[in-house]
């Protein structure tokens, strides 16, 4: 142990903590160009429609005044600004702390240690990217906060916990969530199940009183946690003892940077990390092996004769399709799918809970060709850790399936397979890049353009519809037009991150967005398709963004945009306040068409179709202002994208997250009424969610 | 399987190669619980599980080479908006601007929808005993078909079809 003890104190010794404060006012890195283009928005800007509810035309025009006489750098760089004074004397405003946090020193790790600082330091040495919490598991989250680690407060455990998942789905990186024992961590139970569905490697973390007190209900919120994470999570402890809270906190990043990932769940009690935790010296852990010697980064190769055999069956297939899934993202794969792909002649769709790793722009694209997608005779899955089922896909009845993915176990689930490769992926798909002779799928490529031409033709098509009807906003209005401002206006198109949400909305949102670099579009609903968390989501994206970690490094800053239903809204809708104090600007798009998505089949039921309805014309862009964003209330189609460029303006200028509420209406869903109605999807592909 | 009366040595032979056709797809876990079930006028039921997790029923005469899926998608009235989109993407399958492999050749097999108590059922015809091209391509038709409601008419997978509105 002393050999093992001594050079561990060097590599906590080591670790140098300067620098790595907590940023949040960090400036953006934004070109002069953006600065142009954005003060060209701003003068471009018009009187709004009659249409468009001026929600508050005082606090507009002292934004306008604000953003044009303040001038762009200045605002952009995080000055504080107070929201205009809805009752005099009483504005809404960030306290002094959030602008002093990263001014704060960070906190230096030394012996002795509570258990709480020893495992905040292994999450800093196994580069932590974010945390994202409710008060709660003081130990925990303070210990990571004073280390350095960036560190957000919400408004519920489950929204900050879905915030975590989606920053995961954006960067490639392993965030934090906690919450406090019993409540807060229940709270964040049905989040913690779509990171599972969506295989996040999320590390989640709560209190758990003493142990002491273990079955004394002395006190509230006593309960055990583990059991409730049964069947959602990659792997659990409840970590009782102050020695070994260092080995337990390899194995939690063990599972989190190895093999399939998912969530893991560590619960504290206060023996082991509280103030009675305190450990005097290195010598005195258990297992207190450093970051080389508790897990390794090797990667499993694939065998030279797989590659092989996947290589002579590519080569008898006429009409094989890449399914770039999970796995590309997390295993970074993104260039050697792209070398693989181009060698072949192979055209790639996407899947899985993020999208970007396979250019949407790319003519081998195939994400945005439904049709093609039953042409397809071998499918090569590469990453697609959840397995859709024989005809989720439905490609050609003969179709032949390679599968690529890390877990041998898993190879085989769902799907029969004519090959098998363990591998990493991004290993496996360098080996057949490298292996693969120059071949020629012309006439496929051709089939796959011309389904990508008469899929864009489609929703053109619904476009026109969306637009002749002129009383509400229709969902094909709000996803071409939003589209059209993002990829065929002024911004670059991979500049914006989505966090794309919604249940009816979505089916139109998602046909038109596209993805055009890594982690772009984080696939909100993906599999577990839980309704209400894409404000969390948009939390998520938008710190990954505004921190530029991992795959968001290239385009970091700048505002992101979210998606949502007005069902969905309510269950998250307070973090717009977490993002207003952060300064975050992210602009949630609330589809508000007065129902539940499900409304339409049970409207012919009296007595049962009221529980599928809200009020109708709800302001849930009051409630952005009341929580100190900005927000519109757009009541027609050409109020969209005026008001849509509004909503970037003020989150360049002010960094001020904003809601533009969409009134549409319930019987938008109803086919023979108002056609195209409510769509369904094909998989895989940009409709892409349950797989 | 229970030989009826009046069958044919050629029936006997068509039969065999629809069953090993479909049995294919059953041995390679396409088509599950597959079963094979003799009828009247030596016509032949195969049921299986397969998309949605529907069991099909498919039916084979070979004394009119007919491949029918009966009742395949229930609840849609006579001349229904769905029961005309339907048939007009039944009409599509043998445009000739479609690619050779996703067309239906007239040449080889035609494909007729029959209604009956809400139902439609669909029949393929099959031409000069090629059935070798006429399963695979019914079955693509169903997988084509099934895709085209799930993606432009999903309330009515969801009202008749089971699907989870989720």
């Amino acid at each position: 142990m002393g050999e093992i003890a001594s050079s561990h104190t060097s590599l906590f010794a080591m670790t140098v903590f300067g620098g790595m404060g907590f940023q949040p006012m960090r400036t953006r890195r934004w070109t002069p160009q953006d600065k142009l283009e954005n003060r060209a928005m701003s003068q471009k800007r018009t009187s709004k429609t009659s249409e468009t509810k001026r929600v508050n035309e005082s606090r507009r025009d002292f934004i306008k005044t604000a953003a044009l006489g303040a001038g762009f750098s200045a605002l952009a760089g995080g000055a504080a600004t107070a929201a205009a004074p809805d009752v005099p004397g009483r504005p809404i405003a960030r306290p002094k702390p959030f602008e002093e946090i990263s001014a704060a020193p960070v906190k230096e790790f030394a012996f002795p240690a509570t258990g709480g600082d020893i495992f905040a330091q292994v999450c800093k040495e196994e580069g932590l990217a974010a945390l994202f919490c409710c008060p709660g598991n003081y130990e925990i989250v303070s210990a990571l906060a004073n280390a350095g680690i960036p560190s957000y407060g919400g408004r519920n455990e489950g929204s900050m916990c879905s915030a975590a998942d989606a920053f995961i789905r954006v960067t490639g990186e392993v965030a934090a969530t906690s919450g406090t024992e019993g409540p807060g961590f229940t709270n964040m139970i049905c989040a913690i199940a779509a990171a599972n569905a969506c295989r996040t490697p999320l590390l989640v973390l709560a209190s758990n009183m003493t142990l002491r007190g273990d079955d004394t209900e002395r006190g509230i919120q006593r309960g055990y946690q583990q059991p409730m994470t049964e069947g959602i999570k990659k792997y659990g402890k409840r970590v009782v003892t102050k020695e070994r809270v260092h080995e337990y906190a390899g194995y939690a990043f063990r599972q989190l940077k190895t093999g399939v990932p998912g969530p893991v769940h560590l619960d504290f009690v206060s023996e082991a990390t509280g103030r009675e935790s305190e450990i005097a010296s290195a010598t005195d852990l258990d297992a207190y092996w450093g970051r080389g010697q508790y897990r390794t980064d090797s990667r499993p190769h694939p065998d030279p004769k797989d590659i092989d055999r996947a290589l002579d069956l590519i080569k008898q297939a006429k009409r094989p399709l890449i399914v770039a899934s999970t796995g590309v993202f997390y295993s970074k794969a993104w260039d050697a799918l792209k070398a693989f792909a181009e060698k072949a002649q192979i055209p790639v769709a996407e899947s899985g809970p993020m999208r970007g790793h396979f250019s949407d722009a790319h003519a081998l694209s195939a994400s945005a060709a439904p049709n093609a997608m039953f042409s397809v005779d071998l499918a090569i899955l590469v990453g697609q850790y959840c397995m859709p089922g024989l005809g989720e896909y439905p490609f050609d009845i003969n179709c032949k399936y390679i599968r690529i993915d890390p877990n041998a176990g898993d190879i085989g689930r769902n799907i029969p397979i004519d090959i098998g490769i363990v591998s990493c992926e991004k290993a496996a798909l360098e080996a057949l890049a490298a292996k693969s002779p120059a071949m020629n799928h012309d006439a496929w490529i051709a089939e796959v353009a011309a389904a990508r031409e008469a899929f864009e033709k489609e929703n053109d098509e619904h476009y026109a519809l969306g637009k002749s009807y002129t009383d509400a906003v229709h969902p094909a209005v709000i996803s071409t037009e939003l589209a059209n401002f993002l990829y065929k206006g002024k911004l670059a198109p991979e500049q914006t991150t989505i966090a794309s949400g919604g249940f009816g909305i979505g089916r139109y949102t998602r046909r038109r967005l596209r993805a055009f670099r890594p982690g772009q579009i984080c696939n909100g609903a993906y599999q577990y398709g839980s309704i209400g968390p894409d404000v969390g989501y948009t939390l998520g994206v938008g710190v990954a963004k505004d921190l530029g970690i991992g795959a968001q490094k290239p385009y970091q800053g700048g505002p992101v945009i979210g998606i949502t239903g007005d069902a969905g809204f309510a269950y998250s809708a307070f973090e717009i306040e977490t993002m207003a104090k952060y300064k975050i600007p992210g602009i949630v798009i609330v589809y508000n068409n007065n129902a539940w998505g499900t409304w339409s089949g049970y409207s012919r039921m009296p007595r049962a179709g009221h529980m599928h309805l809200f009020q109708e014309n709800l302001r849930y862009d009051k409630i952005a202002e009341a929580l100190g964003g900005y927000g519109e209330y757009v009541t027609s189609p050409d109020g969209f994208t005026p008001a849509l460029e509004r909503c970037w303006q003020i989150a360049v200028n002010e960094r001020k997250p904003s809601v533009i509420n969409c009134q549409a209406k319930k019987e938008f869903w109803i086919q023979r009424d108002f056609p195209p109605g409510m769509l369904g999807k094909v998989e895989p592909g940009v409709m892409a969610y349950n797989h | 399987m229970k030989q009826q009366p009046g069958n044919t040595r050629n029936d006997d032979r068509q039969v065999a190669a629809v069953r090993d056709l479909l049995h294919a797809y059953a041995t390679r876990g396409v088509l599950r619980e597959f079963e094979e079930r003799s009828m009247r006028n030596s016509k032949t039921e195969y049921q299986f599980t397969w998309l949605l997790d529907r069991r099909f029923h498919l039916i084979f005469d070979p004394g009119a080479s007919q491949l029918t899926l009966r009742d395949l998608l229930p609840g849609i009235p006579t001349n229904s908006p769905l029961d005309l989109a339907v048939r007009e993407f039944v009409a599509a399958r043998t445009s000739k601007q479609l690619l050779a492999h996703r067309r239906i050749d007239p040449a080889k097999a035609t494909l007729t929808v029959s209604h009956s108590r809400s139902a439609l059922s669909f029949v393929f015809t099959v031409k000069r005993n090629q059935y070798a091209y006429a399963v695979p391509k019914l079955l693509n038709f169903c997988n084509e078909l099934f895709a085209f409601l799930d993606m432009y008419h999903i309330q009515y997978l969801w009202e008749h079809m089971g699907v989870p509105e989720e």
